[in-house]
């Protein structure tokens, strides 16, 4: 057992992993019904909204949430957080080990739905090896963005998960659906940035600016949260 | 040489609350008790022992090294925090296996093998401790932190929730790792506890250290304080008479069905007690010691440190 193992064990244990699988499953699916059905003519639409404005700041956002918060909330609920910083494991190290392993359960859960977009995109006009690259690459930067908020989050909240969801509803939610302005400060319009890459017009909301700079915010969302989290632990008060 | 533990003029305060008010000590090998009642501060003195908050003023060095900036004290200190904490997924030997790797051990696996045969749990090292009792989960806890061979134990209130057999065991446990040369800073709330481990105790009340000594000098400390006894007989008036003749009690209060006792000897107190009433033919149905806590006795020990000079 390594700190890498624990990790990861903690991640995908307990009935909340039900929820994490099948909620992209679902989505998945439905994007793989609509691929079914659909005929000869153009399906950019149902493609752009369901990568670009479900998946992405609404499916994977939650999953980063439910995971990201609980790396360190669960040390906390069960009282293992002293055992685990009473080892010679640097905090930083910690902090990075715990984030990765919440990350990338996040991706990898997601990913049925991420295919089943991608089964989405063959009945698009869109050059498919570029959708299918835009596609991967926004939500892996989308599941190391929102994780390392969420996991920071949790490390400054007691009540991480509610202010989480709050901050996922309200704020990428609604007021970046109300204002370019807001638009342009919300993790899921970025990763929307990334989705529409292929497209020559956005169909969907995301945030304006070029791609590369998507790319770079999202990932200084997630190298700053990193450093702050790592900053934060041998300072949080669990 | 110098002590494995050392604490200087340490305070820690969260907001307005004051949770250690400058304390000041050196450990010795062996066992040292550190008693004190639930919030006293035992746990923040742990956690600032273990590094995990800083001092609000003052030092704090374990083996030499502040552990607030040099987690690689652990490979030489061994914790049992507060609570019963454990990763329920992992079982008995992968926790064990775990921390001993996380603290440097080349053989983790054996380590953890003669920790947990150490603390008797061979048997159910292979189970999910999930379904342990807490009592075993204290085991497992208690094996985490001996499998790295530290020269240093931290053990906060490691007999918390374990019955009378294992208690026993435990501390017998305690003991020897004292005997081995190891320093051993145990808390409990319980003094007879503290008694039979400890070769010194330091008491600390409402974040103060309001004594320090043999358990034996502590002990006689305690004795002499007054304290309040309730008595329930089946004849209060008649035993109330005869306790009033006693030198060492103070007072006696009459009530509905018993008597409440005053005496500046509580020691005294209890052994006079069965005597009187075995002579004078009078049944006791209970005798509750009141206000004979050990938060009321040490607030009363503050107020004596204090007058002494504080």
């Amino acid at each position: 057992m390594t700190l890498l193992q624990l990790s990861l064990r903690s991640v995908v244990r307990g009935k909340r992993m039900v929820f994490v699988a099948l909620l992209p499953l679902l989505v998945g699916l439905v994007a793989v019904l609509l691929a079914v059905n659909a005929g000869d003519t153009d399906r950019t639409d149902p493609y752009g909204v369901l990568a670009g404005e479900l998946l992405l700041p609404l499916v994977l956002a939650l999953v980063a949430l439910i995971l990201g918060v609980n790396a360190f909330g669960d040390e906390r609920d069960e009282r293992t957080l002293g055992l685990l910083l009473a080892t010679t494991l640097s905090r930083p190290r910690i902090v990075l080990t715990k984030y990765a392993a919440a990350a990338a359960v996040t991706w990898l859960a997601c990913l049925p739905a991420t295919l089943g977009c991608l089964v989405l995109a063959t009945k698009t006009e869109l050059p498919f090896g570029e959708a299918a690259v835009s596609l991967l690459v926004a939500s892996l930067l989308a599941a190391l963005a929102y994780s390392a908020l969420f996991v920071l989050l949790s490390l400054v909240l007691r009540r991480a998960v509610l202010v989480g969801l709050a901050y996922l509803v309200l704020w990428e939610g609604l007021l970046a659906e109300l204002a370019v302005a807001f638009r342009n400060l919300s993790v899921g319009a970025y990763a929307a940035r990334v989705v529409g890459a292929p497209f020559d017009d956005v169909p969907f909301n995301a945030s304006d600016g070029s791609v590369v700079t998507a790319v770079v915010l999202l990932v200084v969302v997630a190298v700053v949260g990193v450093a702050a989290s790592a900053w934060r632990l041998p300072r949080a008060h669990l | 040489m110098t002590a494995a533990l050392q604490v200087t003029g340490v305070s820690k305060w969260f907001g307005d609350t004051v949770a250690l008010s400058d304390l000041s000590f050196t450990s010795a090998p062996g066992v040292t008790g550190l008693l004190g009642h639930n919030g006293a501060g035992k746990s923040t003195l742990f956690d600032l022992l273990a590094g995990f908050s800083s001092p609000s003023q003052g030092t704090v060095r374990v083996l030499g090294l502040d552990p607030r900036n040099d987690p690689s004290v652990h490979a030489r200190l061994g914790l049992v925090p507060d609570g019963d904490g454990l990763w329920p997924f992992l079982t008995a030997r992968q926790t064990v296996e775990f921390l001993a790797r996380s603290r440097g051990v080349a053989d983790p696996a054996r380590a953890a093998a003669a920790a947990l045969d150490t603390v008797g749990m061979t048997t159910p090292a292979d189970r999910k401790v999930h379904g342990f009792s807490k009592g075993m989960r204290q085991r497992v806890r208690l094996a985490q932190a001996l499998a790295h061979d530290p020269e240093v134990l931290l053990l906060d209130e490691p007999l918390n929730g374990l019955d009378p057999a294992q208690r026993r065991a435990d501390v017998e446990l305690i003991r020897r790792l004292g005997a081995q040369g190891r320093t051993v800073l145990v808390s409990s709330h319980i003094l007879a506890e503290v008694e039979r481990m400890a070769d010194r105790v330091l008491v600390v009340v409402n974040g103060r250290l309001v004594a320090e000594g043999t358990p034996a000098g502590v002990q006689a400390l305690l004795a002499q304080s007054a304290r309040t006894v309730r008595v329930e007989t089946d004849e209060p008036r008649k035993l109330a008479a005869l306790l009033l003749k006693e030198i060492t009690v103070d007072s006696v209060t009459l009530d509905t069905d018993g008597l409440v006792v005053h005496t500046s000897d509580g020691a005294h107190l209890s052994s006079v007690l069965p005597q009187l009433a075995v002579k004078a033919k009078v049944l006791l149905h209970r005798v509750i010691p009141l206000g004979e806590d050990l938060e009321s006795v040490f607030t009363r020990l503050t107020a004596s440190a204090r007058g002494a000079g504080r």
